[in-house]
């Protein structure tokens, strides 16, 4: 009897926590574009009015922003200042192969950001603010249809996931 | 008579039109049109044996052959 009640009780709690991981997904994201946004945005006022040189700005960037976005950038510019010879564009890729998953980027904007990665740092800083516009404006783009995921499934998968565990024990009961 | 067996249709009958109104407002109509349909298919394979039971009783006392 209780080991039966203890049973149902880990099964709702497991399904609930699969429901809920699912719903952070989809609550984090939009979060995580956003804040690459204002990052972003950040590196154009860096690199357009203060002539910032791209690692310090790199740096500057990641002490004011913090969770993943910030680890990002961080990351390149440990990426960058470590390794003698690096490229912007290699520190830049690694950082993002490595921040994948906890920054929770879809496909479309891992390619997004690998394309502004090559750019980055090559040319004038007319060339860059251009470049960086583009990508914002594609970030933006990427947040609205996130948010728009967001209010769909997010409620969705949390009371399924402890729906569908209350159905597995009702089941088995 | 079996009481825990109604408690148990009842528990997925409320339960399968929740997950419906959950998915329907996701806009996910298909999706709760065939947890429906798995719910009604759940539940009669659960009554089944207990169906082809009547049939047989009523047989019996008729004396139908």
């Amino acid at each position: 009897m209780w080991i039966k009640l203890l049973g149902s009780g880990l099964t709702i709690f497991a399904t609930s926590w699969v429901g809920f991981e699912i719903a952070n997904h989809y609550r984090v994201r939009p979060l995580y574009l956003q804040q690459m946004q204002s990052c972003l945005q950040m590196l154009e006022t860096e690199i357009n009015y203060g002539l910032t040189p791209l690692p310090r700005a790199l740096d500057k960037i990641s002490s004011i922003h913090q969770g993943p976005v910030g680890d990002f950038f961080r990351d390149v510019h440990q990426n960058l200042t470590s390794t003698p010879g690096a490229t912007v564009r290699e520190a830049w890729k690694k950082s993002l192969d490595k921040l994948f998953a906890p920054l929770y980027l879809s496909n479309a904007d891992y390619h997004i950001l690998v394309n502004f990665g090559m750019t980055l740092g090559i040319s004038d800083r007319y060339d860059q603010v251009k470049h960086l516009k583009l990508v914002m404006a594609q970030m933006a783009s990427a947040e609205t249809q996130a948010r728009e995921a967001k209010e769909k499934n997010e409620r969705m998968y949390k009371s399924l996931g402890f729906l569908s565990g209350l159905a597995v024990v009702i089941l088995l009961y | 008579m079996n009481v825990d067996l109604i408690f148990k249709i009842a528990g997925i009958g409320i339960l399968v039109s929740v997950i419906h109104t959950v998915l329907k407002q996701a806009g996910k109509e298909e999706q709760g049109q065939l947890v429906t349909l798995a719910g009604v298919v759940i539940v009669l394979m659960m009554v089944i044996g207990l169906i082809s039971q009547l049939f047989t009783t009523v047989r019996d006392v008729f004396n139908f052959y």
